[in-house]
């Protein structure tokens, strides 16, 4: 038998409901592994143990009374730095910053805390998650638990790596332009970026405001949509969030994926990628096939200016956020952040409000292909993780491309149009680095982003698969 | 269509001043070619998206003055 936190979240609830795993001792061992591990990593920026061992022993205490509260009472969860918790410092792995304490709990952080989980501490990231290699200047950079000399990307890359070592079941990201998913997929991790309003905002620093939403980061589908089931749904104090009704999102996890129509946009998202990573999603759709999965090609004419318009999005809204602090503090942000909140000052109005027309155009056509398929599914990104602080990347022909460009190729798609999208391991490129897929939905339609990936997950062993460090 | 006026640290520093942002004379040098690509980019989107005049951005109120709920 494996160590205490070596348990997926569903396995540790069963165990814990039953008496036979004690929320203190897989508190202890997920500090344990944090002690041996992270200084070859550096996923966590600060770890609250103490705090946590308490609310682990309390959480023992009113299991054995009788009071168990559901799936999550007794287990230990890491939060991204950018996500408030109250009394503990949140910095968004800035240093401008550093010593901030929030008086509010996040909205998703009181949840959490609610349905009995135990925080254990904050999620190293990239700088106010604006970039996607998590090599924060401030805090050391990320390295992926596959290789420590690679990235985990970003910007939480934290969350991707630290539920990937075993160090916590399950962690918090934000994902604006890929986020979420980008560390998922390069981490070997399931990772979703929910609907646009699906979950609240509130208290969590942004980075672009029509973009930015929470999402969960586990090691199986199974365990994200019972970690999803606690964040989801309205917040009062989050005037963006939807009021359409929440999903049993466990409901449909073994329904299988016979029937499901899969869309597959070939002259995008198959066209300019590392041939591991074109190998490992055309596998995954193969299998889906196979286990009864109807696969539809499909065409979205203007998918091409997705890369741009999200540049541009996502350069002038965290500069407008960000625009007092340039001026008075510019040498307290790390080069490249200053760079691009910078740039984002120099775009005309008219880009900005052209990139925003365009969302509309996109979203639309997609809504139109959804009239045909259930779910699209293509690479998370077209690359396996590069070297820990490389600035550009080789997809093909050795020609050397920009990292931020490179990478939200796939993932910004989504973004742009608000669909939900979930990220699922699905194989590993020849040096032994994670592939991952994505999975895009309708709106509001998480519950059959996470049927198709329990499905996939129940014939294949990608996410059993544990990096040795 | 003739050949586009390039981005130079001259743009920059007179788009800058707009800004009321100051940057000093390595920032302008940095900026402007990246400045260059991305608006270049950012330039054929906006002729992409003159030939969809009917297409709006999706800004969304809530008139709650109007018995609308919030969110």
């Amino acid at each position: 038998m494996g160590r205490a936190n070596e348990v997926t979240i569903a396995q540790a609830a069963q165990q814990i409901q039953s008496g036979q795993l004690s929320p203190v001792e897989l508190t202890q061992a997920c500090l344990d592994r944090i002690e041996e591990v992270d200084d070859k990593i550096n996923a966590f920026i600060s770890v609250q143990g103490d705090q946590a061992l308490e609310v682990a022993r309390a959480a023992e205490t009113q299991i054995r009374a009788g009071y168990y509260l559901g799936p999550l009472h007794g287990i230990p969860i890491a939060l991204k730095d950018n996500i408030s918790v109250r009394g503990i410092p949140n910095s968004a792995g800035s240093k401008i910053l550093r010593g901030n304490v929030s008086d509010k709990d996040s909205t998703v952080a009181a949840r959490l805390k609610q349905a009995g989980a135990i925080l254990v501490g904050r999620l190293n990231m990239h700088e106010f998650a604006w970039g996607g290699t998590s090599a924060n200047p401030h805090y050391g950079p990320v390295r992926n638990p596959w290789n420590t000399d690679r990235f985990p990307a970003g910007s939480s890359g934290g969350s991707g790596a630290s539920v990937a070592a075993r160090e916590v079941l399950g962690a918090l990201g934000t994902d604006t332009g890929g986020s979420v998913r980008l560390p998922s997929a390069i981490n070997g991790v399931v990772g979703i970026r929910p609907t646009i309003g699906r979950v609240s905002n509130y208290n969590v620093i942004p980075l672009a405001w029509s973009m930015d939403t929470v999402g969960t980061m586990t090691r199986t589908v199974a365990d994200n949509a019972l970690m999803f089931n606690t964040i989801a749904g309205h917040d009062p104090k989050d005037e963006s969030t939807s009021r359409v009704p929440v999903d049993d999102y466990t409901s449909q996890l073994n329904v299988g994926v016979r029937g499901i129509r899969v869309g597959v946009v070939s002259d995008y998202f198959f066209t300019h990628l590392q041939p591991a990573v074109h190998n490992a999603v055309r596998g995954a759709i193969d299998t889906l096939e196979s286990e009864g999965a109807r696969i539809e090609e499909v065409k979205i004419e203007h998918i091409h200016g997705n890369i741009s318009a999200q540049l541009t999005i996502e350069s002038a809204e965290p500069s407008s956020y960000h625009q007092q602090w340039l001026r008075e503090r510019p040498e307290e942000y790390g080069e490249d952040v200053r760079t691009l909140l910078e740039l984002g000052e120099l775009y005309l109005a008219t880009h900005y409000i052209q990139a925003q027309r365009y969302r509309t155009l996109l979203r639309s056509e997609f809504l139109e292909a959804f009239n045909y398929v259930d779910v699209f599914i293509c690479p998370t990104l077209p690359f396996t993780a590069t070297p820990v602080g490389a600035m550009t990347v080789v997809i093909e022909n050795d020609e050397e491309e920009d990292m931020l460009s490179a990478i939200m190729q796939y993932t910004g798609v989504p973004s742009l149009t608000g669909l939900p999208s979930l990220a699922v391991p699905c194989g590993f490129d020849q040096d032994g680095l994670p592939v991952g897929m994505q999975i895009i939905g309708r709106p509001f339609d998480e519950l059959t982003l996470y049927r198709v990936g329990h499905g996939y997950q129940q014939v294949t062993d990608w996410h059993t698969r544990a990096p040795s460090l | 269509m003739g050949e586009r006026a390039r981005i130079t640290k001259e743009t920059v520093a007179r788009l800058a001043e707009a800004a009321g942002l100051p940057l000093t004379e390595d920032r302008l040098e940095l900026l402007a070619p990246q400045l260059d690509d991305l608006v270049a980019a950012a330039n054929e989107l906006n002729r992409k998206m003159a030939e969809r005049w009917e297409t709006t951005p999706t800004v969304q109120f809530r008139h709650t003055e109007h018995g609308e709920e919030r969110s």
